[in-house]
């Protein structure tokens, strides 16, 4: 079934676009990323433009992010503290992010960029979980806690603004948590994606937060950066349509009961190596897009 | 008495402008119109079907293979930026651009025959009739220099619009009912611009054009579609409360159910 949305004004198949959103549920609730990775630049191949997928996934984030707060804030594992100064670097970040974002839309290579970005992103992250899964799968060692990285403390050990966050049991200097905020705001509104793939690692080896804390903390800074940059597309772009974003909020909520039963099958190692493997397919798709020749060598862009 | 004055010139003049008018009834001419004067795009709209027909009403003892008729359904215009993907360094990237102006973001036309046997090169481009008349203006006159380049990303321009629908493969034929009553059938894709479309109708003897009628086409958003758009630009504060409302809500329903179902 076709459906026409109001605000991107063209018509997509409403059963794709439904079944993005429970793919992307399901991924959420079994591996606990966003899964914005996955939504945007299958948007982008449906032929939505970056600019509305972007746009789109900012409100879509708002609701996943949330209603993993909301689980972890239960458990008491969000240090509100530690979210609230990488806030003020998300802040920035999503202000920069919406201007770099009009600014690639006006030379016209925005979509080169968010590709070549996106296949970065995955191909990095994706080759070190492969790693580190197949590592894990051949040791059997479960029980090892990762810990901050002797690299990162020497690095940032001097760093002036010491702040003392007592739910981490951590002493640091505020200027890392900023920077990582300024990471997370910048992926938000220029990728549409929360970051959480990038922050949670960052988070664990840069800051040496306990890993229980580290995935409630990142959503709870995810939540509050997407519900500003969903904003600022609103206002400044106009680029987010909602009805797309309730098909695809519709769908994740779907996707996202799916995955919890298929949690108790799903563990651990395994479920990393798989979700390597996902993140790996999708940048060797785009990928492809930049090394393979296309059939058509042009596009064509409607300016108002 | 100068009011009166004013007042007696205007009776008079009134047949003296419509006198051209009136010596040109012997003409033939042409009438249209169409089954529906607007396009409602709601959110199950899934393209439309335009009907527009019409009828000649021939004053001259032409016979009827003679006369040519051309309809045309034209889209508001718009500018187009035309990008070329070139190899650099490896990988496929947007290297060079032109962007035309003015150019009917929909362009379709019905003939009774053949566009060479109905009236001459100049006249079709005059009035835009057939897919190789359309003007493609652009304001950088570098880019008019040179024409081969010119040339190609104009023909991408058409052929990318024709595979989505947006300029036709050939003009689609125009079919008669009987000597004077004929009918065009367009069809609209499901990604149409909205805007006020324009249909055009020629009437040619003999190679010349006699008659020609306008009418506006209004392809609009209407219900909720129309409702979701005029808030997403008139209020778009609110337009984003909205949206936080909708995440909100999912986004805690989603919680919820998360932990009824553990």
């Amino acid at each position: 079934m076709e459906i026409y949305l109001p605000v991107a004004e063209m018509a997509v198949s409403f059963e794709v676009i439904l079944g993005l959103g429970v793919a992307v549920g399901m991924l959420s609730s079994i591996f606990g990323v966003g899964g914005g990775f996955l939504a945007t630049p299958f948007l982008v191949f449906l032929g939505v433009p970056a600019s509305f997928a972007v746009g789109t996934q900012a409100v879509q984030l708002i609701s996943s992010s949330l209603s993993g707060v909301l689980g972890h804030w239960r458990k008491g594992n969000v240090d509100f503290k530690l979210g609230s100064v990488m806030l003020a670097g998300s802040f920035f970040g999503t202000v920069t992010g919406i201007l770099i974002f009009k600014l690639l839309q006006y030379t016209g290579q925005i979509d080169v960029v968010i590709n070549a970005l996106y296949v970065m992103f995955l191909g990095t992250i994706g080759s070190l979980m492969l790693y580190e899964s197949f590592k894990a799968i051949l040791k059997k060692n479960h029980s090892s806690e990762p810990k901050r990285s002797r690299f990162w403390t020497r690095v940032t050990h001097g760093l002036p603004y010491t702040m003392t966050f007592p739910r981490s049991n951590l002493c640091i200097s505020v200027i890392v948590p900023i920077a990582l905020g300024v990471i997370g705001g910048l992926m938000v509104s220029v990728l549409g994606i929360g970051g959480g793939f990038l922050l949670v690692p960052a988070m664990i080896y840069i800051l040496g937060m306990p890993s229980s804390l580290v995935v409630g903390t990142s959503m709870f800074q995810i939540l509050i950066t997407t519900s500003l940059s969903a904003l600022l597309h609103i206002l400044s772009n106009n680029t987010v349509d909602l009805l797309l974003a309730l098909i695809l909020m519709i769908g994740s909520l779907i996707g996202g009961q799916i995955g919890v039963r298929l949690t108790r099958f799903i563990k651990g190692a395994p479920a990393r190596l798989a979700l390597a493997l996902i993140l790996l397919s999708v940048c060797f798709m785009l990928w492809e897009s930049f090394f393979i020749e296309p059939v058509e060598h042009f596009t064509t862009e409607i300016v108002e | 008495m100068r009011f009166l004055f004013t007042y007696l010139c205007m009776i008079l003049s009134v047949p003296l402008v419509y006198a051209p008018m009136a010596s040109a009834a012997p003409n033939s001419q042409i009438i249209i119109d169409m089954a529906n004067e607007s396009v409602d795009v709601t959110t199950g709209f899934s393209g439309s079907h335009i009907v527009v027909f019409g009828s000649i009403d021939s004053k001259s003892q032409e016979t009827p293979a003679s006369t040519g008729v051309a309809i045309l359904l034209k889209g508001p215009d718009s500018s187009v930026i035309v990008r070329k993907k070139d190899q650099i360094a490896g990988m496929w990237l947007n290297s060079d651009s032109i962007e035309f102006k003015n150019i009917p973001h929909f362009y379709d036309y019905a003939i009774s025959m053949p566009e060479k046997d109905m009236a001459s090169q100049q006249t079709l481009t005059e009035n835009e009739i057939g897919l190789n008349t359309l003007m493609f203006d652009t304001e950088d006159l570098d880019d008019r220099d040179d024409i081969q380049r010119y040339r190609l990303f104009q023909e991408a321009l058409i052929r990318i619009w024709q595979q989505e629908g947006n300029l036709p493969l050939a003009g689609k034929q125009i079919k008669f009912i009987g000597n004077n009553l004929f009918r065009a059938d367009f069809s609209l894709p499901a990604n149409i611009p909205t805007g006020l479309y324009q249909v055009e109708a020629f009437l040619f003897e003999k190679g010349k054009l006699i008659d020609k009628r306008e009418r506006v086409l209004e392809v609009r958003q209407a219900g909720v579609s129309a409702l979701i758009n005029h808030y997403a630009h008139s209020y778009s504060l609110l337009y984003a409360l909205i949206g936080y409302a909708m995440a909100i809500g999912i986004g805690m329903l989603s919680a919820h159910l998360a932990r009824k179902g553990r």
